[in-house]
């Protein structure tokens, strides 16, 4: 009765480690690059996932985006909480006014809503997180190909919080762990973010490719903890960028 | 439309105190005294003070105030107003500093008022990142409101809060980059 007892805690033991080391490395290895990407010739489409995270969120992503080469950017989808009506008529005025191309809206359930308790969210978060894996990580294995001939969700998903855009960024990191093609990912902090991140970006910046901040006090207050933290050579985090303002 | 026209708004979340504070018979006298003609309250899931409703509301002090929960074209009514009071939110501050629609108003003002009852709370930050450049005025306590107001005095013939433009090809070139377009 012990010994497979003791033998399915140990499997169990040596598998979170193996999986924990996996993850480890590929997130190393996600912010080791040195190299650039490879090319994309000038002419070819991409498919670009955007992520209106309501109120606020919503209004700065859609200044982001407002000057985008949508020729290029022919394949979109816009990702919504469920039951965000208003950014899902910002969505379908900003297609109204593009008129080329194609897109579909994803509309996940609520990770947390301003002022729910920290205490329930986790369970809000889970359902969350189920739902986004099945349409990010899995559906597009088993789809057709996209524009640039990859099983991906998209090319490239951009994030900019709030706390639901965490399940979206774990989603869409995950086939990296298997070596699968993935989307590229890049979170922008909001504007109202001068001197401290927000939860949201704490939480995805291991996961993400390139990470922005908006005010440059903010940049240098990151670099400064970064280089205070750091552990041996490993990279757990994507560097800190700042452009000015974005929105 | 845009002219005389005062606005508050909350965004997307509560903010009871400064909407009770923003209907107070001293503020909406002293919006008044200011050549304010019309309010325009959104106040999002805030609870009314007792005595207004949803909608145009009499007019005391000479000012018509029309109280609104959300609008789709909120962000165009407030880069036309020229007075705004706002909670310190990233998005209703854009929707003043980057007017959709340009406004008639020769001087336009923004009254910041940070809202510290929201979790992760960092308006406050972004308030004081204004104030201190000169681009707001801040008003630390929404209880403060009508004292704020009242120091705002008559337009002067300053020029206008230069914010930093807004470069369309700065996204753009991020995404590329990332993806490879060289």
């Amino acid at each position: 009765m012990i010994v497979p007892l003791l033998l399915l805690l140990s499997s169990l033991v040596l598998a979170i480690t193996v999986l924990a080391l996996r993850l480890l490395t590929v997130i190393h290895h996600t912010h080791a690059r040195s190299s650039p990407p490879p090319r994309r010739q000038q002419d070819a489409p991409a498919s670009l996932a955007v992520f209106l995270g309501s109120g606020g969120h919503t209004a700065e992503m859609m200044r982001l985006v407002s000057g985008l080469d949508w020729q290029r950017y022919s394949t979109r989808v816009w990702i919504i909480s469920s039951g965000d009506l208003l950014s899902e008529s910002k969505a379908l005025a900003l297609e109204k006014q593009i008129g080329t191309g194609s897109f579909t809206l994803l509309r996940i359930p609520r990770a947390r809503r301003v002022h729910q308790s920290y205490l329930t969210s986790p369970f809000t978060t889970l359902y969350s997180l189920a739902y986004c894996l099945w349409h990010i990580s899995l559906a597009p294995l088993l789809a057709s190909v996209g524009p640039s001939g990859r099983r991906v969700f998209a090319d490239l998903i951009l994030l900019n919080g709030p706390g639901s855009c965490v399940p979206i960024a774990v989603s869409a990191f995950l086939p990296r762990l298997l070596d699968l093609p993935s989307p590229s990912l890049i979170y922008i902090e909001s504007l109202a973010r001068t001197r401290r991140l927000s939860v949201s970006a704490k939480l995805v910046r291991p996961l993400v490719d390139r990470f922005f901040v908006q005010w440059e006090t903010l940049r240098d207050a990151l670099r400064e903890g970064d280089a205070k933290r750091k552990v041996g050579a490993w990279r757990l985090k994507a560097e800190v960028e700042w452009e000015g303002w974005l929105v | 439309m845009a002219e005389h026209h005062a606005i508050l708004t909350v965004g997307s979340t509560r903010f009871d105190s400064l909407v009770t504070s923003f209907l107070s018979p001293t503020a909406l006298a002293i919006l008044s005294s200011l050549g304010i003609k019309t309010a325009l309250a959104q106040i999002g899931a805030s609870e009314l003070p007792t005595g207004w409703t949803e909608g145009v509301n009499a007019i005391p002090h000479g000012v018509r105030v029309e109280i609104i929960r959300f609008a789709s074209d909120l962000e165009d009514r407030v880069g036309q107003a020229e007075l705004v009071v706002s909670h310190a939110g990233a998005g209703s501050i854009l929707s003043f500093i980057r007017p959709t629609i340009p406004s008639s108003a020769p001087q336009r003002r923004l009254v910041l008022v940070p809202n510290s009852t929201l979790m992760d709370s960092h308006q406050a930050d972004l308030a004081d990142e204004f104030g201190s450049k000169g681009w707001g005025t801040v008003c630390e306590n929404p209880e403060a409101l009508s004292a704020t107001l009242s120091s705002l005095g008559k337009p002067s013939s300053a020029s206008a809060a230069s914010y930093p433009a807004y470069s369309a090809k700065k996204v753009s070139l991020i995404l590329d980059s990332t993806l490879g377009y060289s």
